[in-house]
């Protein structure tokens, strides 16, 4: 169980789902609705579900090849700007087929927080 | 707590891949699966997961908080995928923004408006001692009404104070300073000089900033039409090409009607700068002081009527005494704004300025970025050859959403 000494990472509020409850909060406190610290929590828990549900029920596997066009390494998170990229997915009984995107941004955490093991 | 969420999970994947819709990708359902299991213990309010349900008194049905509402629809309205909420494919839009007018209707009135109008009402109607500016009603420093009463103005509506500089100083440290009869003069004299002729009803509350307009955009009511269904909540609350009815000139759109509104104020403000010029003058003559003349001052040009004024050098001073003394210096180039010719000499101009650099930051503002969120188990480079392992990650792609657990990616730069 989560304790308030191990937070988790916030960036999985950049993704979509993230960005969406963010917003739905976003609209909740200008109409006076919910309280602030009230959203601050449910995001904290966002973070802490995303997190162990991504550690937990997710499964699949995927690879990417392209050509880098950018890296920074900065406080401990990898950001790549990848071009021509091409993800391929296995799962089992076969995944959804290749994809290809011309452009992709990677924001990456460190997977050992820092004073862990 | 756990053990309960996780199965109401598994019930929920087993749920979403035996109905699989249409436009949903394969690794999406984690992902819905997620969104319930996220708000079921907290909103439900049942289990030990209670940080949010403490906070929040009243247990409601999941799918009714509001919450659950506005995330659904703003998923919805990002078209990651097809979710098991949203209508039948094509009626996706209207569904969603109908049933957001419906919610936005029910909203009520935010209070603070309301008691704005009651004040502004109780303000018109009995004019009570103690006088607050409301917005519209006067955007001049009002004088006291009543035996030295204190007038305050709201917070925020004291922008006037910036061009109202040349008034002040008239007031203060002569004879006007006395507010009763600084009152009782400043009244005659816009009776006489400007009640006639703007035809204002009559006595009561007449103040040199009293402005004859409509009343202020800004008291409309927000719970009118609303784009897209969405209730906006940083400004304006209507379209700009709205039609506004104004006093004599018919419906107007937003800008036209500024600019009338902006007139206005400025005449208004112009008039009580020249009465009470002309009251100090008055009261300086009355007292045996020496006779001055209004005539012989030269009136320094409003803010609002120089901004308005193509011809004007706004923001720069201007008019006719200081006119000669600019056509002989040499032009000030300007420094702050969006002088395109201008090459600025601070800049580096270094590589790392370059613009493309930036492209890691900016996202192109797409509604939905490229962009993969994770975890790094190692990144490791040889020359030009890197390889990473990532972990745990939401993938946004296309359009589309997906998760893994593990990815392995190779790459030159």
């Amino acid at each position: 169980m989560a304790t308030a000494q191990t937070p988790y990472y916030e960036l999985y509020r950049r993704s979509s789902i993230g960005m969406a409850l963010t917003d739905a909060l976003d609209d909740l406190i200008s109409e006076g609705r919910i309280a602030p610290q009230l959203a601050m929590k449910i995001l904290s828990n966002f973070d802490r579900h995303v997190t162990e549900v991504l550690a937990e029920k997710v499964k699949a596997n995927l690879t990417f090849k392209g050509s880098l066009d950018t890296y920074r390494f900065c406080d401990e998170v990898w950001t790549f700007l990848i071009k021509n990229v091409t993800f391929k997915f296995q799962q089992q009984g076969g995944g959804p087929p290749a994809v290809t995107t011309d452009k992709i941004k990677i924001v990456s955490c460190n997977s050992k927080r820092p004073g862990e093991a | 707590m756990e053990l309960g969420a996780g199965l109401l999970y598994s019930a929920l994947v087993a749920y979403y891949e035996g109905t699989t819709p249409r436009f949903l990708p394969p690794l999406a359902f984690p992902i819905l699966g997620l969104l319930l299991f996220l708000l079921h213990p907290a909103l439900e309010g049942g289990t030990s997961l209670t940080l949010t349900s403490a906070v929040a008194p009243r247990v409601a049905p999941i799918a009714d908080t509001p919450i659950v509402q506005v995330w659904q629809q703003k998923l919805s309205d990002l078209k990651i995928a097809h979710f098991p909420w949203d209508p039948p494919a094509t009626e996706d839009a209207q569904g969603n923004a109908a049933a957001a007018q419906a919610r936005a209707a029910q909203q009520p009135q935010p209070q603070h408006l309301q008691h704005q109008q009651q004040m502004s009402h109780q303000h018109m109607q009995q004019g009570q001692p103690q006088i607050k500016s409301e917005p519209g009603v006067s955007h001049y420093p009002q004088l006291p009404q009543n035996g030295g009463v204190k007038v305050k103005t709201e917070p925020g509506l004291e922008s006037q104070n910036m061009y109202g500089l040349s008034q002040q100083p008239n007031l203060a440290g002569n004879p006007t300073h006395d507010p009763q009869l600084a009152a009782m003069r400043a009244q005659q004299n816009i009776a006489q000089k400007f009640g006639t002729l703007q035809g204002r009803p009559a006595p009561g509350l007449v103040l040199p900033g009293m402005n004859p307009g409509p009343p202020p955009q800004h008291q409309r009511p927000t719970n009118g039409p609303h784009h897209n269904g969405i209730p906006q909540h940083d400004g304006a609350d209507y379209f700009d090409d709205a039609m506004i009815p104004v006093e004599g000139y018919g419906l107007l759109t937003r800008e036209q009607a500024d600019n009338i509104l902006l007139r206005r104020i400025g005449m208004a403000e112009r008039q009580g700068a020249k009465a009470a010029e002309e009251l100090s003058l008055a009261l300086l003559s009355l007292k045996g002081g020496k006779k001055g003349k209004g005539s012989a001052r030269v009136r320094q040009l409003d803010a609002y009527e120089e901004a308005h004024n193509p011809n004007s050098s706004y923001p720069y001073p201007s008019g006719p005494y200081l006119g000669e003394a600019l056509s002989s210096a040499p032009q000030v180039s300007q420094l702050d704004g969006d002088d395109e010719s201008e090459i600025d000499e601070d800049a580096i101009n270094s590589d790392l300025d370059d613009p493309e650099e930036d492209e890691i930051d900016n996202d192109d503002d797409d509604e939905v970025p490229q962009i993969m969120l994770c975890m790094y188990d190692k990144v490791q480079r040889t020359k030009n050859k890197w390889k990473c392992v990532l972990k745990d990650g939401v993938l946004t792609i296309n359009g589309r959403e997906y998760v893994f657990h593990k990815a392995n990616g190779e790459y030159e730069w």
